[in-house]
């Protein structure tokens, strides 16, 4: 096996900040590493330094080494690299008048193009298992960067929406990609274009070709950007978080095309991912970072079976699971809150909310899973009076929202905590955090001693009375969703609305803060609806569980019932996809997926 | 389709209510144009005559439909052999000037025109380069001199510059001439070498305004992810910069753009003035000093109507500009 590329010592540094340190590890032929890690242990920046992507204020040191490339790629780097390095208009023409098979017999010079440009950062290669002259990337000259990105270096990023121009067609921008490094006469763009989208598994490519980013959807706009990035049969995939912005059963087919892409080209992929389930899917080597540090590495089964560091350990038991005991549902008859054939309709085709029944009955987590587009989130505003519904009631604490005067509504809110998904965005970045629980106390004038009622709230929320007096940005978003929490129950909440509370967060701390919401919840016994996209995650705390498919209840029922033996197609679809945390059950459930097809 | 009539109706809405208050604030007001023209001694009979030649005699709502019918049919005031013909788009008639607005506005919109979009090209192109210049360099001493400067530049009074501009330019080294205005038809060179100094003077404050605009516009277009993804597909940083990064602040400047523009085809009251240029502005001067009421309704009027139509113009580039806007017009909302 050979490294196609190899990073030696990097470390990035911002000022006196140090995002990367002393980062080593090598990519494979044919292989899939991954690079695990929470928010700020510095896996893009290491990742980004390959590229040269970084913000003129990081320093990079170490070393960054690509294999030199095979005849065919290198002779199009050469004739990219040329055409830069000479800046010369005639060089492009000319070869774009030749086609793609550009620099046939110019691979001579294409090497030493690249030569001349690394010799001044690199002394000759001398690294081992290194094929041929590689090129060093750290500090490398523009033209060089520019040609390695793209042309060798292919890249996935993590939010699809916002990763596309929206002004021009997919289409377009994947020409672009290609003419970068091939000048490509038209039709034969278009040709090229079309095989693209049709490899990475998209129906009717020519109409994704001609559309814009914002008619379509996630998951197609991600093949859409994995055909971009092999556009010119790069050696190196990056992919950063390719599937974190994802519903899980697109993310399955996005994993499944990441492998496929692996074994057909023998890609050398890079998958950047906080995300375990995704490790155990389709990795073949694991990278563990934490604050900018390699902690361990190793191949995944080895790393899954007896993970070597204790942070590793710690990493995998907090990744919540589909396995192991649930909550017992208790034994309540009183219902505290509920939707009655809820309809949520947008014009005449959007159907948001179709038809939903929903009981919230007193003292138990209710967990209303879905994909996007679910209406999940909708129907969690219903219980608010935030959603123009459409027909059937809502009822909260007795009360129906929809016939209810202001001053009732007023009232009946008083009784609702929400917790909402950002826990950055929620908070006022002006206001100390004791002003921010104290606020609903104020508005609704709840209590006398305000003061101690925010002491008591931040220590439920265990921060400790003392935080009263910080500001958001001083803390992290853990906390920053415990200070949320802690104003969604200032006022005893009947109800709580947990709207994906924890998808912004590390899994590390996610297990904190569910861990906390579980203790309040038995502690107060308010009645919650827990809204996730996460089978693993409302498992952690729902009794209950009702299914959402595109705007309707597809199956409801007792958390162990409903996940154990899911009744609904759909239900069962969902629990498929969500990737497990173990390579081998991984493997073995890809297998019976792919038997049962 | 119901878009457009949507919009056209919109537009029409907004010059009537405009025309109205117009007329009737204006015919409210204590100057009685009848008064200037009824000729001394103006004897309560010879008031009351002129009065009624004008068709002020009349209630204020008929005078306004009267008003509104002469811009389709035209009108005749008076019906002796004195009588004054207004031919249709009639903006009503200046007994002043003796002539009717309308030809007073068509003799003079391309004075204004000339020196509106003249100055316009010219600071589009001074902004959005100096912008880009400022966004893509920024931090330097370079960022921080076009910036200081365009603070300077805006919060210059237009006089001022054109003051200075023509001591300087004008009077001390006579390079451009101080005053005037030569028709485009009669010879382009003379034109442009009388419109040169406004021009600039003109162009300075808002290039200035533009600059700040495209810097701002283009740093944040610049920390999209979808230019990072530009970079990562090995595309030259003048690519990236110009179609992914310029072409998604041409929205915003577009919008500023087009109102700009839009209230300045309906005169530039203060840069006429200094150079002396018989423009809109000009003659609407002179009209509020005379108490020419039917002058200064028919500038408003066509005031307004040129900054309606520039809206509607930006509208309509928005769906060029941006798919997202045409998309969402046919798409599932609607």
């Amino acid at each position: 096996m050979s490294d196609v590329l190899r990073f030696d010592g990097v470390s990035v540094t911002f000022g006196s900040v140090r995002a990367a340190r002393d980062v080593t590890f090598s990519l494979r032929r044919g292989r899939v590493l991954a690079l695990v890690g929470e928010s700020g242990s510095g896996k893009s920046v290491t990742a980004m330094a390959a590229l040269g992507l970084l913000p003129p204020s990081a320093t990079v040191s170490g070393s960054i080494r690509l294999a030199a490339a095979g005849p065919a790629a290198s002779a199009a780097i050469a004739a990219a690299a040329g055409a830069s390095a000479s800046a010369s208009a005639s060089a492009s023409a000319s070869a774009s008048a030749d086609g793609i098979g550009t620099a046939r017999g110019e691979g001579g010079d294409a090497a030493g193009s690249i030569q001349l440009a690394s010799a001044e950062s690199v002394e000759p290669a001398s690294a081992g298992s290194l094929e041929g002259a590689p090129a060093e990337l750290i500090g490398a000259a523009p033209p060089v960067l520019r040609a390695v990105r793209g042309g060798r270096i292919g890249t996935i990023f993590q939010e699809p929406t916002s990763a596309w121009n929206p002004v021009h067609t997919i289409g377009a921008q994947i020409a672009e990609a290609i003419t970068a490094h091939r000048p490509t006469p038209r039709s034969a763009l278009r040709t090229c274009v079309l095989a693209l989208l049709t490899e990475t598994g998209l129906d009717d490519p020519s109409r994704i070709a001609r559309s814009y980013p914002h008619q379509l959807s996630g998951g197609q706009l991600q093949r859409a950007m994995i055909a971009m990035a092999i556009s010119c049969e790069p050696d190196v995939l990056i992919a950063d978080e390719p599937t974190t912005a994802l519903d899980v059963t697109v993310q399955a087919g996005i994993l499944a095309l990441l492998r496929r892409l692996r074994d057909t080209h023998g890609t050398a992929i890079l998958l950047i991912t906080h995300d375990m389930g995704v490790v155990a899917d389709l990795a073949d080597d694991v990278v563990v970072m934490r604050a900018g540090e390699v902690v361990e590495s190793a191949p995944v089964a080895p790393l899954f079976a007896e993970p070597a560091h204790a942070y590793t350990s710690s990493l995998l038991a907090a990744v919540p699971s589909l396995t192991g005991p649930v909550l017992t549902p208790p034994a309540s008859v009183k219902t505290v809150a509920g939707v009655r054939d809820l309809s949520v309709h947008y014009g005449r085709s959007v159907r948001a909310v179709d038809g939903v029944t929903l009981d919230i009955p007193a003292g138990t987590v209710v967990g209303l899973v879905g994909e996007s587009g679910s209406g999940k989130s909708t129907i969690g505003r219903a219980l608010v009076g935030l959603a123009p519904v459409t027909s059937g009631t809502v009822t909260v604490d007795g009360t129906d929202l929809r016939r209810a005067s202001r001053r009732a509504l007023r009232a009946v809110r008083s009784r609702i905590g929400i917790v909402f998904q950002d826990p950055a965005a929620a908070l006022d970045p002006r206001r100390t955090i004791g002003d921010s629980i104290a606020e609903p106390l104020v508005l609704h004038r709840a209590a006398t001693d305000v003061r101690g009622r925010v002491a008591s709230l931040l220590d439920s929320v265990r921060l400790g009375a003392s935080s009263a007096g910080r500001y958001p940005h001083e803390l992290s978003g853990g906390q920053r969703q415990r200070v949320v929490i802690a104003r969604a129950i200032a006022l005893n909440p009947a109800l709580l609305i947990a709207d994906e509370p924890t998808s912004a967060l590390d899994v590390s701390i996610q297990a904190e803060v569910l861990a906390l919401l579980a203790d309040l919840q038995r502690e107060h016994g308010f009645a919650c609806l827990f809204i996730s996209h996460d089978l693993a995650v409302i498992r952690a705390v729902a009794h209950r569980v009702a299914v959402l498919h595109r705007g309707k209840v597809v199956e409801e029922g007792a958390t162990g019932d409903v996940l154990s033996s899911p009744s609904h197609p759909y239900t069962q679809r969902l629990l498929a996809a969500a990737p497990v945390p173990d390579p081998d059950l991984q493997r073995a459930r890809r297998k019976e997926a792919a038997a049962s097809l | 389709m119901t878009r457009v009539s949507k919009r056209l109706g919109g537009m029409i809405l907004v010059l009537l209510i405009v025309s109205f208050l117009t007329y009737v604030v204006l015919i409210a007001a204590p100057a009685d144009p009848a008064l200037m023209s009824c000729g001394r001694p103006c004897t309560p009979d010879r008031l009351a005559d002129a009065r009624a030649f004008m068709g002020y005699d009349e209630p204020l709502i008929a005078q306004y439909v009267s008003f509104l019918t002469g811009i389709f049919t035209g009108r005749t005031f008076g019906s002796t052999a004195a009588a004054v013909e207004c031919a249709a788009p009639c903006l009503g008639y200046s007994f002043r000037l003796g002539a009717p607005v309308t030809e007073l506005i068509a003799d003079r919109a391309p004075v204004t025109f000339s020196l509106a979009i003249g100055a316009a090209v010219l600071w589009l192109v001074l902004g959005v380069a100096a912008g880009t210049i400022s966004a893509v360099k920024r931090g330097t001493l370079l960022d921080r001199a076009a910036m200081t400067l365009s603070v300077a530049a805006v919060s210059a009074p237009a006089y001022l510059v054109g003051l200075i501009g023509l001591l300087i330019f004008g009077f001390t080294l006579d390079m451009v001439p101080v005053s005037g205005y030569v028709p485009l038809t009669e010879s382009p060179i003379d034109w442009a070498w009388h419109l040169i100094l406004p021009w600039l003077v003109l162009a300075l404050i808002s290039a200035a305004v533009y600059a700040r605009l495209t810097r701002t516009q283009l740093l944040d277009v610049l920390g999209e992810d979808f230019v990072r993804t530009a970079r990562a597909k090995g595309l030259r940083e003048g690519v990236v910069l110009r179609r992914h990064g310029l072409r998604n602040t041409l929205v915003p400047i577009v919008t500023y753009f087009g109102l700009d523009l839009g209230s300045l085809l309906g005169g530039a009251v203060l840069t006429e003035r200094v150079f002396s240029m018989p423009g809109l502005g000009s003659l609407l001067i002179d009209a509020f000093g005379n108490a020419d009421l039917p002058v200064i309704i028919g500038i408003t009027l066509f005031s307004t109507a040129m900054i309606v139509a520039a809206n509607a113009a930006v509208d309509l580039l928005h769906g060029v500009l941006d798919p997202r806007v045409t998309h969402v017009q046919k798409g599932i909302f609607s």
